[in-house]
């Protein structure tokens, strides 16, 4: 055989060797990435240090009695899980932080736990017979000192499945303060001070005892949208924007024409974003262009060999 | 209804079981060959059953390539409506399987014309055979590496990490070129590709047959007997 042939057929070979080898690993799912929630107990937004880092499928929505209370008062919180990765162990907690500080278990907050799924008084449940829709109730005393709070519920599939996800934007809620004059707007999200770029999620929680009229989103005084139900959630295109700091104000208006607002301030930043989307697009197309063009040239080169054989009268 | 997620699931599928059966089917072929030209050295009946099953094979290899290639757009098709755009823009795994997934399929669009220009007499020219077979594990080893981004993605990490880490790539990074030297590749690539159709037209070579004949004689092709 001729040694340029050889050499491509050995080339041939060790490459094969090396793909075959690899390819049940290409092909296999992940094995354990992280641990997760372990035992009832208090435990902080990390699951005490084992936390599950991949997203699970799972819908969860939070239900709580009422949203006004009175300083101490009882009040439910319900915590409503479907879907999710098929495994029997679900765990779900309450915490007052999504950040995994100690201060993440609401009791800091000065909640009082009166009796959790399993009838303690933990904020931390798990249950072993998941069977894709779970309801879990928490009866609690809210803080004695005034003020918002915000409840938010996180659920962990275990037995090495490994997922975990968030309620988006929790229940927040107003202690204190019940016969209000006007609704409450609490902006839960863009934190105020935060940097954001792309489509951001402007999400308000209103707090009232009468209905709503409307309740405006507007961006520096500038009027985007305007609702008369909730969920007061919006996605702002934040790519118009000049990049800069930027007033961000829902304002709500009741039935009664009483006026609530809260205005924060956030940074627009979609230069890097800009840029970035750039560069992946050219080297998207570039690459392909490429790779398309150089099958071609060997294509070429490899016909210019058949015919150098040719013309050498190889045999 | 059956959502988008639903159907990129599927199509992903497809494009992986009809792609990993091209490579399967091309690989043995080669492997195939190489046993039927070292046929003075191999046993005779490893010979006959080579003969055999690169008759069967070949032409599985090429079917499943198109039926693979087809699963390959319908998923990045899906794949779009999958998620919320900004998802796609953002997420820099996200960006970075898609950058992978135009790749793959650019290798196995290789494959198909290959394929669909000469026929099976490619398998005659040791050179041709040569850049089908790189172009198929090309294009295999790509779309696992965009199955490792997919476990990324759906399971916060996958068993080709130490690969990766390996390369020193960083995943939840998106994989970019400068636009000015993506511009100048892709320039480079286009240049060479218009220079190499004016040697082939010079030469006349895009009329050639590959065949037996034609090759040198360094791979036969006997056709199997279908029993």
């Amino acid at each position: 055989m001729h040694s340029r042939g050889r050499i491509a057929l050995l080339t041939i070979i060790c490459l094969s060797i090396v793909i075959v080898t690899l390819a049940p690993s290409l092909l296999a799912s992940p094995g354990g990435v992280t641990n997760g929630g372990v035992n009832n107990s208090n435990q902080k937004y990390d699951c005490g240090g084992s936390c599950h880092n991949a997203p699970s499928t799972a819908s969860i929505t939070m239900w709580a009695s009422t949203q006004q209370v009175a300083p101490g008062g009882p009040l439910d919180v319900i915590v409503n899980v479907s879907g999710g990765q098929a495994v029997d162990i679900l765990g779900v907690m309450i915490v007052s932080i999504k950040s995994p500080v100690p201060a993440s278990i609401p009791t800091v907050d000065g909640w009082v736990i009166r009796s959790d799924p399993g009838g303690h008084t933990f904020n931390y449940y798990e249950t072993t017979t998941y069977s894709g829709s779970a309801s879990m109730r928490w009866q609690l005393n809210a803080p004695t000192t005034t003020g918002h709070y915000t409840l938010h519920a996180r659920i962990m599939h275990g037995g090495g499945a490994e997922y975990a996800a968030d309620s988006t934007a929790g229940v927040t809620f107003l202690v204190g303060n019940t016969s209000t004059t006007g609704p409450t707007v609490i902006v839960t999200a863009p934190a105020t001070g935060s940097t954001v770029k792309g489509v951001v999620s402007v999400e308000a929680t209103i707090l009232d005892n009468a209905s709503m009229r409307y309740v405006v989103l507007k961006l520096d005084g500038v009027e985007i949208s305007n609702k008369t139900n909730g969920p007061f959630n919006w996605s702002l295109e934040s790519t118009i924007y000049k990049d800069g700091e930027h007033t961000l104000n829902v304002t709500a208006v009741d039935v009664n024409g009483k006026v609530g607002y809260q205005q924060i301030t956030i940074t627009i930043s979609n230069a890097a974003l800009k840029s970035g989307l750039l560069a992946w697009v050219w080297t998207m197309a570039a690459g392909t262009v490429a790779i398309l063009a150089w099958v071609g040239v060997l294509m070429v080169v490899a016909l210019m060999i058949r015919k150098r054989h040719l013309e050498g009268g190889l045999k | 209804m059956v959502t988008m997620a639903a159907l990129h699931a599927l199509t992903a599928e497809l494009h992986g079981g009809f792609l990993t059966l091209a490579f399967a089917g091309i690989l043995i072929v080669a492997l195939a060959q190489i046993t039927v030209r070292l046929k003075d050295h191999m046993p005779k009946r490893l010979v006959k059953a080579a003969i055999q099953v690169r008759g069967y094979t070949e032409a599985t290899g090429y079917v499943a390539a198109i039926a693979g290639l087809i699963g390959l757009v319908l998923s990045a098709y899906t794949g779009m409506y999958a998620w919320p755009q900004d998802v796609l823009i953002n997420d820099p795994i996200i960006q970075n399987k898609i950058l992978l997934t135009a790749f793959s399929t650019a290798f196995w669009i290789g494959v198909v014309i290959i394929r669909t220009r000469f026929g099976r007499g490619l398998w005659t020219c040791p050179a041709m055979a040569t850049l089908y077979t790189v172009l198929a594990i090309a294009g295999f080893g790509v779309v696992g590496l965009t199955g490792s981004l997919g476990a990324h993605i759906s399971q916060g990490g996958s068993i080709l990490d130490p690969f990766w880490d390996f390369l020193r790539i960083d995943v939840t990074k998106t994989m970019s070129l400068v636009p000015m030297v993506a511009a100048l590749v892709a320039m480079v690539s286009v240049v060479a590709f218009i220079i190499s159709l004016a040697i082939a037209r010079r030469y006349d070579l895009f009329a050639v047959k590959l065949g037996a004949e034609t090759c040198g004689k360094y791979f036969k092709w006997d056709e199997p007997r279908i029993q």
